[in-house]
């Protein structure tokens, strides 16, 4: 796989998991727990989470080829 | 004064842990194959996955994530998870060129990121900058390394500050010169193992810890919206800003260490690095998120303590608490207390090797003495590490004596406006045959001028660049934004561009 990390489909899916784990979609007032923490919080985490486990796939799976050098 | 006062067996532990340090200098040594800048700065042929995985973490997780995100998140609240965020976008940075890297720096034997321009644009100006850049934004880095040390041993005698301070700094420095003069980045990368190995026991340990100590998170929680409500509500306006600021500087910015950058040569194959970078996109849950998580225990629960410090000092006012309950607890903080010297020292020898390689290789031998044999640029590389020991310890003495205390996220902030003028030249570079150098060069200048310039831009003023200096986003992004049109327009541009 010649292109790598530079295919559009990868980027897009970074730019979703970051946009669920940025909280800027969130209430400024919102006071929802969940397990003790603010849900927020635990959302933006768990978004963190996806984000690493999708980064560690790309390096295990999709590692490119060599390529001509530019 | 925040102090943490030893006993004789904390200061045997400690003391055996820095003579550990300085056995695997000698070891270092004994294993080098020959007398050349390959062998001292990236260990010859490479290293494997265990030791790339823990240099990695020992290297990019330095002692401002334990003690300055603590103090962060004492300050702003659970709005600093932003830092787990940010510390992975960097792995996604390398995902832009690290694999091409690799390739490129085992086919011609690349030992700074200096080379990798050189080879690439044979520009001089592109060299130069570049070098100065890097080397700028990692004395900075070092010097809060050497200042965090003065700090630690503050905390840890009764001695007087400023006295503790001094012989902090001196010793600190002084062992960490002798195991990398001895061993090079062996030593520094073997150093590595112990010091990440004790740092992610001391994040564990610190995490079991506070929540021992302060009880469940929902307690926690509770007291913050009714006490400190803007450290437990979601992030808004300019916070919200400077969260997404912090991911595009951090993300693009610190993927460009230039410590990280020859850690990418040094990995020994393609397979070794990525599994090494895989499982660093997991270490902020282990360390971000641990020091976000204490710190705002500690503002929930010691805000009294707080009040009237600085924000790194969270972290030593929660372990006062810990030491003081118990003997168990009384060992734990020694623990975390070494932790968090590892990751100082481990963060700096790394940053002193580096800044050390590009002075020798691509200032020395680059402009000064190309002629210099191997052995002799060797040689020149142990001498710079001990200037620049002396003159930034000299610095770190200094500054604290004129009562400047710093936070090291501060102190932090800086260099990333610098560093992540060189993305274009990177990561565009490395994929574009069609980037020219010219454009790089006029795109590098015009967007690090542009950064550092809003360091004079007066913060209460009412203009537009007030604004925007105001606005949460860091001035590096402003910088780069013209930076990478400036590269566009100018690589398009129809008249041939002849490079230098």
């Amino acid at each position: 796989m010649k292109k790598g990390f530079l295919h559009p489909w990868i980027w897009i899916t970074f730019a979703i998991l970051f946009l669920v784990s940025i909280p800027w979609y969130w209430a400024p007032d919102s006071k929802a727990m969940f397990l003790g923490f603010p849900l927020w919080a635990v959302v933006s985490v768990f978004g963190s989470f996806l984000i690493s486990c999708f980064t560690a796939w790309l390096f295990c799976r999709l590692w490119p080829d060599e390529e001509e050098e530019p | 004064m925040n102090s943490l006062p030893f006993g004789p067996g904390a200061f045997c532990f400690i003391g055996l842990y820095l003579a550990g340090l300085i056995g695997l200098g000698i070891l270092g040594r004994k294993a080098s194959k020959e007398n050349s800048l390959k062998d001292f700065y990236l260990a010859g042929p490479g290293i494997g996955f265990l030791v790339l995985w823990f240099t990695l973490f020992a290297t990019q997780y330095s002692g401002n994530t334990i003690v300055g995100f603590t103090g962060k998140a004492s300050a702003i609240g659970y709005t600093w998870l932003s830092s787990v965020q940010f510390m992975t976008a960097i792995l996604v940075g390398y995902l832009l060129f690290a694999p091409q890297l690799h390739s490129l720096s085992k086919k011609h034997q690349f030992i700074t990121p200096t080379d990798f321009l050189t080879w690439r644009y044979r520009h001089k100006g592109i060299s130069l900058l570049a070098t100065a850049i890097m080397v700028a934004a990692l004395g900075n880095f070092f010097l809060a390394q050497l200042t965090a040390m003065g700090r630690a041993v503050e905390g840890l005698t009764s001695l007087p500050p400023e006295t503790a301070f001094f012989w902090g700094v001196i010793l600190l420095a002084g062992i960490m010169l002798l195991y990398e003069t001895l061993g090079g980045f062996r030593a520094v990368a073997w150093t590595d193992l112990i010091q990440g190995g004790i740092l992610a026991v001391g994040f564990a340990v610190l995490l079991a810890l506070a929540f021992q100590t302060f009880g469940s998170p929902r307690e926690t929680t509770l007291l913050l919206l009714e006490n400190s409500p803007e450290k437990a509500l979601p992030p808004s306006g300019k916070s919200l800003r400077s969260w997404i600021s912090f991911l595009l500087l951090l993300g693009i910015g610190a993927a460009l260490y230039p410590q990280a950058i020859q850690r990418i040569y040094a990995a020994k194959n393609a397979s070794t690095l990525r599994k090494g970078l895989a499982v660093m996109a997991f270490m902020p849950l282990f360390s971000a998120l641990v020091a976000t998580l204490v710190g705002v225990m500690v503002a929930a629960h010691l805000s009294g303590q707080m009040e009237g410090n600085p924000s790194d000092t969270a972290l030593t006012v929660m372990l006062r608490e810990i030491q003081a309950g118990s003997t168990f607890g009384y060992v734990l903080v020694v623990i975390i207390f070494t932790a968090v010297l590892g990751a100082i020292m481990s963060t700096g020898d790394s940053a002193l090797l580096s800044i050390s390689s590009m002075l020798t290789k691509d200032i020395y031998a680059g402009f000064i003495n190309p002629d210099a044999s191997e052995k002799v640029l060797t040689r020149y590389g142990k001498i710079i590490s001990a200037v620049l020991v002396i003159l930034l310890a000299w610095a770190a003495i200094q500054l604290n004596s004129l009562g400047e205390k710093i936070s090291l996220v501060q102190l932090l902030g800086m260099k990333f406006d610098m560093l992540i003028q060189l993305a274009p030249a990177f990561m565009l570079g490395i994929h574009w045959k069609g980037l020219r150098p010219s454009a790089v060069f006029v795109g590098m200048t015009t967007g690090l001028i542009i950064a550092l310039s809003f360091f004079w831009v007066p913060a209460e003023g009412a203009g537009f660049l007030s604004l925007l200096k105001n606005s949460g986003f860091h001035p590096g992004l402003f910088g780069l934004l013209v930076n990478l049109i400036l590269c566009l327009l100018l690589s398009f541009f129809p008249k041939s561009q002849s490079s230098n």
